[in-house]
């Protein structure tokens, strides 16, 4: 049991880091938090609303993001889209992102 | 309870825990959310009361969430960077404030100043160390809640660069003589508030076997000098407390051991060097009533009534020592640097 928690707990700390990169290249055009929760889910990293929805507006406060209330539709959303400056973060932490992953990917390779 | 009142209950329950800025944003936020997520698990069926608590326990807690929404994040009153400091002087200074009030009424009990049955003296006795420690619990505690919250460090600095030598053993504060401080300190602002009187002096002639014991101060002189007093063991104290955080003989420590031995020989000065402060009349009935030589009783006289100048002279040379110490120290451990 307690292994299990563990290691999920190590999982999370892999995945902390991934949903960051992932909201600011996502949302290179505007998306409302749901929409947002359940693309990134699909591509393969699973994160809970109570903490995208948190991240997203911090993300606001450091303006990488910019946000918009829509009261055209039926229900009023908000709308989530990078800045300009989250624009050229988002970049630079996919060159590091690569970069990482070619050390890791070595790590492990010479492992085996 | 239906599901729209669970739902603004929930979302007042989050809301209320976050700064007003915020909140009528985050208000609206979550109920978009939790639109959605009821949406995606009903479809276009009605939501029931199951769906609505599936759906908030997914979302955690309401304090669970606030605290995820805030900005401000985890907040405490004393963090942990000086917790332990905290915990460290808050153990010694009450202690040594009930240590000192026992001590007190142990002494007014044995001269005969406490009277009463022994229940009210125990009574009053556990109502004053109730009080007096909670107030010293307020002090130590205030004053950390303020070095916490300003940020003021007064410990080394955790910088490689400015890393402090390891201290020689010369080098470092002895603990025992910031805990002997604040005992003496606290006991003397015991004393001179609760039973002053007990500062008497004892006179026998030897001739008729007679004793006496006349109380030295004026009392009412002396309490409506609380103020002086008052501040003097006060910063006595608090320069103990000081200096047992700092730990060790450097610039911070000179500079708070000038200032602190300054203010009380100030505060002494108000004290001590008043001519109505000493129970002069008092002494000199004493000595007319004990019937001693004139020649004696002159010199007795003289002598007792002026004591309280010479303890003040004792006192700002015992000050001037410790300050020039502190600096001599200060600057010969801060060089080494």
């Amino acid at each position: 049991m307690e292994d299990k928690e563990l290691f999920t707990g190590m999982v999370m700390e892999l995945r902390r880091g991934t949903v960051v990169l992932c909201a600011l290249c996502k949302l290179k055009k505007p998306m409302y938090g749901y929409n947002l929760l359940g693309e990134i889910s699909e591509c393969g990293i699973p994160v809970e609303a109570n903490t995208l929805y948190p991240l997203l507006r911090r993300l606001e406060s450091q303006g990488l993001l910019v946000s918009e209330w829509n009261t055209q539709e039926a229900k009023p959303r908000k709308y989530y889209r990078t800045t300009p400056f989250g624009d050229e973060i988002c970049k630079k932490l996919t060159e590091q992102w690569n970069q990482m992953s070619e050390s890791m990917k070595r790590v492990i390779e010479e492992r085996d | 309870m239906n599901n729209s009142e669970l739902i603004n209950r929930y979302v007042y329950a989050v809301t209320r825990q976050l700064p007003s800025a915020i909140r009528s944003d985050v208000d609206k936020e979550l109920r978009e959310l939790i639109s959605d997520m009821l949406e995606e698990r009903c479809g276009d069926m009605t939501p029931t009361e199951t769906d609505v608590k599936v759906v908030l326990t997914e979302l955690g807690t309401p304090s669970e969430l606030a605290l995820k929404y805030d900005p401000r994040g985890e907040r405490s009153l004393i963090g942990p960077k000086y917790f332990r400091d905290y915990l460290r002087v808050l153990l010694i200074v009450v202690a040594a404030q009930a240590g000192a009030l026992v001590l007190a009424s142990i002494i007014a009990v044995l001269t005969g100043e406490s009277t009463g049955p022994w229940y009210m003296i125990v009574f009053e006795w556990l109502n004053n160390i109730w009080n007096s420690s909670l107030c010293a619990f307020a002090f130590v505690t205030i004053a950390f809640a303020i070095i916490e919250y300003k940020g003021i460090d007064i410990t080394q600095s955790d910088e490689l660069s400015k890393l402090p030598a390891v201290p020689e053993k010369s080098e470092r504060i002895p603990k025992v003589d910031c805990i002997l401080g604040i005992v003496f300190n606290t006991f003397f602002l015991v004393i001179f508030s609760v039973a002053p009187q007990i500062i008497s002096c004892a006179m026998f002639v030897s001739d008729s076997g007679m004793e006496m014991s006349v109380p030295f101060f004026n009392t009412e002189v002396l309490r409506s000098l609380w103020v002086f007093w008052g501040i003097s063991f006060v910063v006595g104290i608090a320069l103990e407390c000081l200096r047992l955080v700092i730990g060790r003989y450097d610039i911070k420590n000179a500079l708070i051991t000038v200032v602190c031995n300054t203010v009380i020989c100030i505060m002494s000065a108000f004290v001590l060097l008043r001519n109505d402060l000493v129970n002069a009349e008092g002494i000199r009935e004493a000595i007319t009533a004990l019937e001693a030589a004139p020649d004696e009783a002159q010199i007795a006289s003289k002598l007792l009534c002026n004591v309280n100048i010479v303890i003040f002279a004792i006192m700002v040379f015992a000050n001037v020592i410790d300050a020039v110490t502190a600096v001599v120290k200060g600057i010969k451990y801060s060089s080494k640097a």
